[in-house]
């Protein structure tokens, strides 16, 4: 476990490191594959320890960058700094495919960075400001899971992100008509939100334009 | 998909002959009458000798079954596609027949019709019961036609003690008006127990397409005919001299000609292998509406593309394919972006005649696999191939979740250079959105683009701040201008023309007028500041010069810095303006048209 620790720390580390001039480069990422080299070992004992190894590995790394967004959320949201805590772990989650992160993700969905803190000389768009979105797409969440959220979505932001999220991983009529379906057998905020999803769904990567950036 | 429906087509022409044979009642089996068929043996030749030259042997000989009343009452039996034509039609009335028909040469003759079957010697029959048939070898030479009337069966007018009669039409296709055929005479063959009324010369036009004869005979039997006359090139359809392309089809995502019509297909959009070696190969189905026995009649060619190899090729060249059907392979990924794109795959029949026909596809390459042949190894597709669209001496994928940064230029301080060159792109690609939320919408590769450009410049920004500074090479210039640090180097000297006050030791180093860097930059750093020295920051921000134009109000939200680049980048770049390059999958030109992800 502590070992996994430290693996974590250091994945979460990457990004972290960009800032301070230590870019991990593609050489030296490909080094790091060197374990998977025993899946071509000759017996086949060989070859079931190296995949229990690589998968008692992932199972490590992956428990731990969970828990590590589970502690920054936590923590609260409202260090919104460019690879603050929480961005880190998110960005982690997501390069490590951690599908149980969706929950949280959605939580946390409206979780929005501060533009002017993204360190001078990188460069952004505008879906890497709202990274626990982002991250959603990026693990391919599951359209319906993203409809049942902006059922129960708290308030307009994040009915607006995750229709973002629901336009990124769907295309736009068929996302409508899901849309329009499910308001038909809901009620009350459940409804209210599934139609502003419906009604906007069009606007596409706009709608993560806030009124002030546009 | 196209894989399957090539290796069908190649079934039905390989096993199609023996099956015709198997199936046809006529050539094993009695005839109407009881008789034996005497086509169905070799000794049909001696037996027929009018029909038959030495050099013909009987597996020249076709027979199709087209038993059944053909239109007892009309003629008409043109082809369901007039301009898909052959030569000439034969409409029996209120008859049952058996058409022969035979090659005075060896295999001189395709016959066709429609999109029906070609016989192993080349003849073909339609549902209307007629016979069309086209030279595909030598278009001097005719076909000869045997009749075989198994019943005679037009007794309403009567001619003679046991002698009946029947008709058949000759007639010629629409839309051949400046064709002419002659008829020479309708031979009786066998043992005269049928006949031909009319042996006379019939000359077939626009203005006269049909001649009528009579057959008369006490039995059925054999009838023959001589065509002679000029046949034109083989027109397959309206003003080509080769078969319609079926595959590849469709409009290719981006058409030049009809960028209206463009639309997603899977038909012609080729997509390269995502993996290494074998695996990393392409392949090209490619298939004409209709095929030659002779496979080296078609000839197909990629028009300006030599690195496709054709299975089945011409003389050993593979870049030149043969045969109706047939595929082309790209053995691996292309070095170059130019490599892939739209492609004309161009079929011709050289031996036939001129002319020849065309399909555009279009070849993509796997967005996110890392298999391009060289350029930096392991990073993905997009990147090596959207690079080239704006190439940059000097930048590098990065396995780090960042759209774009240059180099260490963040991290500038007093102790050491930082990399202020290297432009580097990362995990975040390919991506959509506006640059700091204030940008331009940009997506895929033009959101790449946008990023090296941005990342540009700030290459170009800081190259023009350190020009600002003149140094000697171990001073606080060294490095160039500073950025993120509360003690700046943005000083040029006032008229005293020395650092400080003149003459004074403004930072008790011992030295007088220097601008060395001291170990611990925050404070006193130099004599830099001091007397008439002039700050070169901008009164707002002080790591911007003074000297430069401060960014639009649309990018007043951001550092100059980087407000200065998103300005820089929204003049330079537009969403789609680099789409043309994009030959990703999925990406801008594949499926749907600028769709930078999905299909």
């Amino acid at each position: 476990m502590r070992k996994a620790t430290h693996i974590g720390q250091a994945i979460v580390a990457v990004a972290i490191l960009v800032t301070v001039g230590h870019i991990q480069t593609v050489g030296e990422d490909l080094k790091s594959t060197e374990g998977a080299k025993g899946l071509m070992l000759s017996t086949r004992d060989e070859r079931i320890k190296a995949v229990t190894a690589l998968a008692g590995k992932y199972a490590a790394i992956e428990r731990e960058v969970l828990g590590h967004l589970q502690g920054e959320v936590r923590k609260g949201t409202t260090n919104r700094e460019y690879y603050s805590p929480l961005h880190c772990a998110i960005l982690t989650v997501s390069v490590w495919r951690v599908v149980e992160a969706e929950s949280i993700l959605i939580s946390i969905v409206d979780y929005h960075l501060d533009a002017s803190s993204v360190p001078l000389f990188a460069d952004v768009v505008s879906p890497q400001l709202y990274p626990a979105a982002l991250a959603l797409v990026e693990l391919r969440v599951d359209s319906r899971r993203v409809v049942e959220a902006i059922k129960t979505a708290a308030g307009p932001d994040q009915v607006r992100i995750l229709t973002w999220v629901l336009f990124r991983r769907s295309a736009a009529n068929l996302a409508a008509k899901m849309l329009d379906d499910e308001a038909k057998r809901s009620i009350g905020r459940s409804k209210d939100n599934l139609l502003r999803a419906a009604a906007t769904i069009d606007k596409g990567e706009n709608l993560l334009q806030t009124e002030a950036s546009k | 998909m196209n894989a399957g429906r090539y290796a069908l087509h190649l079934a039905m022409v390989v096993f199609f002959p023996v099956s015709v044979v198997l199936l046809s009642p006529q050539v094993c089996s009695a005839d109407a009458t009881g008789n034996a068929d005497p086509y169905s043996t070799p000794d049909k030749a001696k037996a027929h000798p009018g029909l038959y030259s030495a050099s013909d042997g009987p597996k020249d000989v076709m027979t199709t079954d087209v038993r059944g009343t053909v239109d007892e009452n009309g003629v008409s039996s043109l082809p369901e596609n007039p301009t898909d034509r052959g030569a000439i039609t034969w409409t029996i009335r209120g008859v049952t027949v058996t058409f022969e028909h035979r090659s005075p040469g060896w295999g001189c003759f395709y016959a066709v019709s429609g999109t029906r079957m070609i016989r192993r010697d080349g003849l073909r029959e339609n549902s209307n019961k007629a016979v069309t048939w086209h030279s595909a070898f030598d278009n001097t030479k005719m076909p000869r036609i045997v009749l075989e009337i198994n019943t005679l069966s037009r007794l309403d007018d009567y001619i003679g003690l046991g002698v009946t009669w029947t008709e058949v039409d000759v007639r010629l296709l629409d839309g051949e008006p400046n064709l002419t055929y002659t008829f020479q005479g309708l031979s009786t063959v066998g043992d005269g127990q049928i006949a031909a009324v009319d042996n006379d010369v019939h000359e077939l036009s626009a203005d006269a397409p049909v001649h009528t004869f009579q057959v008369t005979g006490t039995h059925p039997g054999l009838i023959g005919l001589s065509v002679t006359g000029t046949i034109l090139p083989v027109t397959w359809a309206s003003g080509e001299v080769v078969p319609p392309i079926a595959l590849p089809s469709g409009d290719p995502t981006v058409n030049p000609t009809f960028p209206a019509s463009a639309g997603p297909n899977d038909t012609n959009e080729i997509v390269f292998g995502a993996g290494d070696g074998p695996l990393s190969s392409a392949m090209l189905v490619c298939e004409a509406e209709r095929v030659l026995k002779d496979l080296s009649k078609l000839r197909w060619e990629i028009e300006g593309d030599d690195r496709a190899e054709w299975y089945m090729n011409y003389m050993g060249d593979p870049r030149i394919g043969v045969g109706g059907n047939n595929f082309a392979r790209y053995p691996s990924l292309p070095s170059n972006n130019e490599g892939f794109g739209l492609r004309t795959v161009v079929l011709t029949a050289p031996a036939i005649g001129p002319g020849q026909g065309t399909q555009l596809f279009e070849l993509f390459y796997h967005r996110d696999a890392t298999n391009h042949p060289d350029g930096q190894a392991g990073s993905p597709n997009w990147f090596h191939y959207w690079l080239q669209a704006h190439p940059d001496s000097k930048i590098e994928y990065v396995y780090v979740p960042l759209l774009g940064q240059l180099g260490t230029a963040g991290s500038w301080n007093y102790e050491s250079p930082v990399d202020k060159q290297t432009i580097l792109i990362g995990t975040a690609h390919p991506a959509a959105g506006r640059s700091y939320t204030v940008g331009k919408y940009r997506s895929g590769i033009d959101n790449f683009i946008a990023t090296v450009v941005h990342e540009q410049r700030h290459r170009f920004q800081l190259s023009e701040f350190d020009a600002m500074l003149a140094t000697s090479g171990t001073d606080s210039f060294r490095y160039g201008w500073s950025i993120n640090h509360e003690v700046h180097n943005h000083w040029t000297f006032g008229p005293d023309g020395k650092w400080g006050e003149a003459g004074e030791d403004d930072d008790y180093n011992g030295v007088t007028d220097d601008a060395v860097p001291e170990p611990n930059d925050d404070w006193p750093p130099w004599e830099l500041g001091y007397g008439d020295d002039i700050d070169l920051s901008h009164p707002n921000c002080r790591d911007w010069p003074a000297t430069w134009t401060w960014p639009a109000e649309q990018y007043n939200s951001l550092h100059p810095i980087e407000g200065d680049a998103v300005q820089a980048t929204d003049a330079a770049v537009n969403e789609h303006q680099y789409a043309p390059w994009d030959w990703g999958y999925p990406g801008k030109n594949h499926r749907t048209l600028n769709k930078w992800d999905g299909e």
